[in-house]
């Protein structure tokens, strides 16, 4: 396991080695800043105030479209999950939405509901909530049929049951589902602060982009990037180890 | 205490169940034998109050205890939770002794899955007596374990009826199980009838 850090973190060195070589090889910052240019430039943007501001307005719209998206997805999920019935009706409509591309809906949300933020959480929203409800409604299907029979002879209460077993029933499926909805969601934001927004990382993308600043966008985006990898690292693994612990433990 | 008249029970047009009156008293036990495909779970889920699609009436307590053959825990919980999450009721003291009873006294914090199958079943054998139930369901519990294990588990059984008291439907192939347990043996056909030569065995 260390040793496969050691790797991770070598790798990762390469990474920024080939990036500083082909900023050499190109011989223009205007095209392609070397790392500490870069890194340089996100100091100069955080001392200005600049990138705590877009990163927190990026970061509220990508927790509130994730927030809705997994609990909208959630309950269709499981309901269609558990309802032949209504997956008959409903499954049409999921497929429409899982192959509608987020810019229309994006495109779609602004021009009905105006440009606002109702709007560009709701066109993120609307774009994640079929994925979601798609992969939730795989875990319904597979749920244990004995353990919902148990529960109602022993007239459990709809708390215990939701806390107990269907919870930690889906959890692989929850995880699965943030995993993807997350990286989606945050490259969804951005399309939707570069189209119609005042800021946000996606809005100065697009600033810097009319100011050809190559540099900018880097420093934008690589900003963005650290702050989903901390998440990653920090919030997602450690709570996906601490809950999943008696399945660890099992084969120890 | 358990009074059924089920006039008919179909599936998809197709009558599984037919005429079946069973009348317990409170203590009674009986065991439901029966080939496989004959409808012995699905009268088991009628008493049980899961299946509610038949022509006929089903008058039941409140408070039922059920046990499967697969031993059905939360593999997510404890030991000791898999007990109190099903008898919210029970006190801490009550679940350690019941936990000890089925010799797992010092596996409270174990996760299921850290258990052999012997003690996944006996787990269940305690979420199943726990708590005095007046009536008691057991669908093929012993089926698929081997001989001193299904012994075992038989006399643990055995033991939790005689002190709660509780009425037993029990469905299994197994004529000794019957025996064990001194229930009422009945086999079921088209229609549930005592089976003397059964019950002579």
């Amino acid at each position: 396991m260390r040793r496969n850090t050691g790797i991770r973190f070598f790798s990762l060195g390469l990474f920024l080695l080939f990036w500083n070589g082909l900023s050499v090889l190109l011989g223009d910052p205007q095209v392609l800043p070397s790392p500490l240019q870069v890194f340089h430039e996100m100091g100069v943007l955080w001392q200005q105030g600049k990138l705590q501001e877009n990163l927190v307005a990026t970061a509220w719209r990508v927790a509130a479209a994730f927030g809705l998206a997994m609990l909208i997805g959630g309950a269709f999920g499981y309901a269609m999950g558990r309802s032949d019935g209504l997956d008959a009706w409903l499954d049409p409509w999921l497929i429409i939405f899982l192959n509608l591309p987020a810019l229309v809906l994006i495109v779609l949300c602004y021009l009905w509901v105006g440009l606002n933020e109702f709007a560009a959480v709701l066109a993120v929203t609307l774009s994640k909530v079929p994925m979601t409800t798609t992969i939730i409604r795989e875990g319904a299907r597979s749920s244990s049929s004995a353990l919902r029979d148990l529960a109602s002879v022993y007239r459990l209460s709809l708390l215990t049951k939701l806390r107990h077993i269907v919870l930690p029933e889906l959890f692989p499926h929850i995880v699965s589902a943030a995993r993807t909805g997350f990286s989606v969601i945050w490259k969804i934001v951005l399309v939707v602060e570069f189209l119609g927004r005042p800021n946000g990382i996606g809005r100065q993308i697009h600033t810097q982009f009319s100011l050809f600043d190559v540099t900018g966008v880097l420093a934008y985006a690589l900003s963005f990037v650290i702050c989903i990898l901390f998440i990653e690292f920090l919030i997602m693994q450690p709570s996906e180890k601490r809950v999943g612990r008696w399945r660890t433990d099992a084969e120890a | 205490m358990l009074k059924l008249d089920l006039h008919r029970k179909s599936f998809a047009g197709h009558t599984v169940l037919e005429d079946i009156h069973l009348d317990l008293r409170h203590g009674d036990r009986i065991a439901v034998f029966g080939p496989s495909g004959v409808g012995k779970t699905t009268l088991l889920r009628i008493i049980a109050g899961l299946d509610k699609r038949f022509v006929g009436t089903r008058e039941a307590p409140d408070e039922i205890a059920l046990m499967f053959q697969n031993p059905t825990l939360l593999d997510w919980r404890t030991a000791h939770e898999n007990l109190r999450i099903f008898h919210p009721n029970a006190e801490g003291r009550a679940i350690q002794v019941a936990l000890a009873q089925v010799g797992l006294h010092d596996k409270a914090d174990h996760f299921p899955r850290q258990l052999s199958v012997g003690q996944q079943r006996r787990l269940a054998l305690a979420r199943c007596f726990l708590t005095p139930t007046p009536l008691v369901l057991l669908d093929e519990p012993f089926a698929s374990l081997d001989q001193s294990l299904r012994q075992e588990m038989l006399a643990l059984t055995r033991v939790f009826l005689d002190k709660t008291g509780s009425t037993l439907v029990l469905v299994t192939h197994a004529q000794d199980e019957a025996k064990a347990l001194a229930a009422e043996s009945y086999e079921l056909r088209d229609v549930l009838q005592p089976d003397t030569e059964l019950a002579a065995l």
